[in-house]
């Protein structure tokens, strides 16, 4: 009996963690596959394309006749909507003295936004956007070009259909994106950025960047091995220095710290698990990829993706990707130096900075 | 004899422990450090050429859905050729390949083999160098690719030391039975823990041979896909390795699957991946032992336990023998405490170090019930626990070095059958498919916004994915 009773005790204990189990068997609320993160969402204008499809899907069903300019409405959904253009009192919350305005702005032409005021939902510029210093906007898509002026912060993204410019000081949060340009002032922070041509405070004439070899000194990959018979890419175990106006033909993986000479053009990729430092003057026509940080000098051009697992420093007047070869920089921590141009994208997984 | 036995017991018990040791090391750095996954944000760039294989076999219920979701990724149509290998199928895949190559001719160009080597890895081993794209991809025909899938699994090769990247495995029938779910579960524990974990500690991420790809020169290199093994992806990543070449890992870059839905698929599949594991661990473990002082300590030992990791279920087997026979023999196995906690860790704890891997990837992945299943994870255990134990010993006695074993199919099971529906859909237009749209308000997700993406199954899109970064 004793034995008996001992066994039901050890089977019970055994089966009391499939409790749970057999009733999640029984009655399932888990079964859907795991959802995947979808990479259409890196597109520039993904977030701007879904707001867009909604606010069509609902200004399609609401007739507009019915209601005056600054008079608060709902959409078929139930979201309170507002409708501005030039100059005009914006409805705020039920509290004033936070100047919050809690509805969808539809934005016309020349509406003059309040300055200091938080923006809670989104702002759907049906041309030209221009934002008031020191606001708060959840995010914003202007139809034509769209200015955020210092000292205020986007919550979630902004694009612009043409231009996009962001004053001092503002900070960006998600997406920050335009289809023709984007200029960012000084002191701006930022998540992800991305447009044809991203330009950092005043930018000279940028072209894409093309030079001469024949003043070059051919690199020779001196106690570097080959990785592929024919290829052209070399290993080297230690640091790596290369001298200043030397022709780099090929690719470099460094297993230590990288330092490339002024006006050095490499021809080839480079890699390295240490810091690369990049002169100025420098051309690098692939990609550069770092498992620490990496400087880019004054005046360089760098082609292809950059890639770095710490920190991107960018200096005055170097040009990232090509016009008919847009590119990538990613990184925890991106520094943008004044007129840095970017043909691409930026995105700065902890911080970026335009300096 | 007693004293044989109770060393041999050590022996398994301190390889258990070491394993287990890895385990919850791996668990514990996901649970606790950032993903490392460089350079999956990689958005725009040049990018360079690409082929992607589709080796298919009796493909005929899988072939349509996957080419129709393949024929919608986001990569420069310019830059971008499907190879479907028609590996001698007897159903209705040939007339279903010509139908598409027709339709899309630049971008679907189908070889058709009819003699050779059977097998996923003799085909890839055959067409492969045909095509003299930078990048070669490899997806099994079951499998349903997102749009952005082939940019992220491409992205890696910008770094000119990688040799073979890595995607994300994720089970889409998951609803079908224990079985399916409880593979949703393994799946999870592997990709998101292992894999992850291996990436972020610089160790040895092991390319998959699918929603995968490597850079076509270094395949080259290392003397291109092996017609001799059955586990062509683990062979693979062990020559990229020792080879200078570096295996990326990328969590981010998922796509679905169709796992075995019978327990009899399921028992095949993995008896085939056991042996071609043991087939590389026969062939790579003393050139891995090499590489002590030339590559990093801890990428060596993993890379030796990656080769070992089809022997575990052997070595549990013999050590419980080895218990129960000491155990009658009346033997004492020593004594202190760290004696019993030894034992007992290796008769508890070390079993199910991997469960509790499974476990911390449901929370990782934010799935809510379904870590309610992982008790029933004992029942798969077991029956791989046999089944590999079996094929190894088997292996062993019978075809210790054979490189010709025979290659096993993994049957396929979409529309619930088990034989699919041959339709093929040939023309590939009008289907209705749609991307992001008509879902209502998209933006408003706490996090930062979600929106569907949408893909092809059965002739009919459906939601895929919404977008999570807190996920990942």
């Amino acid at each position: 009996m004793k034995l008996l009773l001992l066994l039901l005790i050890t089977v019970g204990w055994f089966l009391l963690p499939f409790i749970p189990s057999v009733r999640e068997l029984l009655r399932p609320t888990d079964t859907e596959p795991l959802r995947v993160v979808s990479r259409e969402s890196s597109a520039i204008s993904f977030f701007a394309n879904n707001f867009r499809r909604y606010f069509l899907s609902q200004a399609d069903q609401f007739d507009f006749s019915t209601i005056r300019d600054f008079e608060p409405a709902t959409f078929p959904d139930g979201t309170p909507f507002v409708r501005v253009q030039g100059q005009g009192t914006f409805p705020l919350t039920n509290n004033p003295s936070e100047s919050m305005v809690d509805y969808l702005v539809i934005a016309g032409e020349d509406t003059v936004f309040p300055e200091d005021t938080a923006f809670l939902r989104e702002i759907y510029g049906v041309k030209s956007v221009k934002g008031a210093r020191n606001s708060i906007y959840r995010a914003i898509l202007a139809e034509e070009d769209l200015l955020v002026p210092e000292e205020c912060i986007i919550l979630r993204w902004a694009h612009a259909v043409h231009s996009f410019d962001v004053g001092e000081n503002t900070r960006l949060h998600g997406r920050a994106s335009a289809e023709k340009n984007l200029r960012l002032a000084s002191g701006v922070l930022f998540e992800w950025i991305a447009a044809p041509v991203i330009s950092i405070g005043h930018v000279e004439e940028v072209n894409d960047v093309k030079k001469d070899d024949s003043r070059l000194t051919p690199f020779e990959f001196k106690d570097m091995i080959k990785m592929t018979k024919g290829g052209d890419t070399y290993r080297s175990v230690g640091d790596l220095n290369i001298p200043n106006r030397s022709l780099v033909t090929g690719s470099l993986v460094i297993k230590g710290d990288l330092d490339i000479g002024e006006e050095t053009v490499v021809r080839g990729n480079l890699k390295c698990d240490g810091k690369i430092s990049i002169g100025d003057g420098c051309a690098v026509e692939g990609s550069i990829v770092t498992r620490s940080a990496l400087h880019i000098g004054e005046k360089c051009a760098i082609k292809g993706p950059i890639i770095s697992e710490e920190e991107v420093t960018v200096a005055t007047g170097s040009v990232i990707g090509m016009d008919k070869g847009k590119t990538t920089i990613s990184a925890p921590n991106v520094y943008l130096h004044n007129g840095v141009v970017i043909k691409g994208m930026v995105v700065a997984q902890r911080e970026g900075k335009t300096v | 004899m007693e004293k044989i036995l109770i060393i041999s017991l050590y022996v398994v018990i301190t390889i258990i422990i070491l394993y287990t040791i890895r385990h919850y090391l791996f668990a514990f750095n996901r649970l606790f450090s950032k993903p490392r996954q460089p350079y999956v944000d990689i958005g725009a760039a040049d990018w360079p050429s690409v082929t992607i294989f589709v080796p298919c076999h009796n493909e005929q219920a899988v072939i349509a859905d996957m080419l129709e979701n393949l024929l919608r990724v986001d990569y420069p149509r310019d830059k971008f050729l499907i190879v479907p290998i028609n590996d001698r199928s007897k159903d209705n895949t040939q007339a279903i390949l010509e139908d598409y190559a027709a339709n899309y001719p630049d971008l679907i160009k189908p070889v058709h083999r009819k003699k050779g080597i059977a097998g996923k890895a003799a085909a890839l081993r055959e067409v492969s160098p045909l095509f003299d794209t930078e990048i070669h991809l490899v997806f099994d025909a079951d499998y349903l690719p997102g749009r952005g899938l082939i940019k992220q699994l491409v992205a890696p090769f910008f770094d000119p030391e990688v040799g073979a990247v890595m995607g994300r495995v994720v089970p889409h029938n998951v609803n079908h039975s224990l079985l399916t779910r409880l593979l949703d579960l393994e799946r999870s524990g592997g990709y998101q823990v292992d894999q992850q974990a291996r990436m972020n500690l610089n160790m040895v991420p092991q390319f998959g041979g699918t929603v995968g790809g490597v850079r076509a020169s270094a395949l080259k290199q290392i003397g291109g896909w092996r017609n001799d093994t059955l586990a062509e992806d683990t062979d693979i990543t062990m020559k990229m390795i020792l080879n200078g070449w570096q295996v990326v890992y990328q969590n981010r870059s998922e796509c679905y699957e169709e796992v075995p839905e019978s327990w009899f698929a399921r028992m095949r599949q993995i008896r085939r991946w056991a042996t071609g594991h043991n087939q590389a661990l026969a062939k790579y473990f003393i050139p891995m032992v090499r590489q002590f002082g030339k590559f990093p300590f801890f990428t060596v030992i993993d890379g030796l336990m990656l080769l070992g990791v089809y022997l575990m279920s052997l070595l549990l087997v013999i050590g419980w023998g080895l218990s129960l026979t000491l155990f009658y023999m009346g033997a004492s196995i020593g004594t202190g405490i760290l004696i019993i906690l030894a034992v007992s860790t290796y008769n508890t704890f070390g079993n199910f170090a991997t469960f509790f891997e499974v476990a911390s990837a449901t929370r990782l992945d934010r799935t809510e019930s379904r870590i309610l299943l992982v008790p029933f994870l004992s029942l798969c255990f077991l029956v791989s626990l046999l089944t590999v134990a079996v094929a190894t010993i088997k292996q062993i006695i019978t075809a210790p070095f054979d490189s010709t074993l025979k290659w096993q199919k993994t049957q396929r099971f979409r529309n619930g059958n088990g034989n699919g529906n041959g339709n093929g859909n040939g023309n590939g237009n009008g289907n209705g498919h749609s991307n992001g749209n008509g879902n209502g308000r998209l933006i408003e997700e706490p996090t930062r916004g979600y929106a569907y993406n949408f893909l092809y199954v059965n002739g009919r899109t459906v939601p895929e994915h919404i977008f999570n970064h807190d996920r990942l």
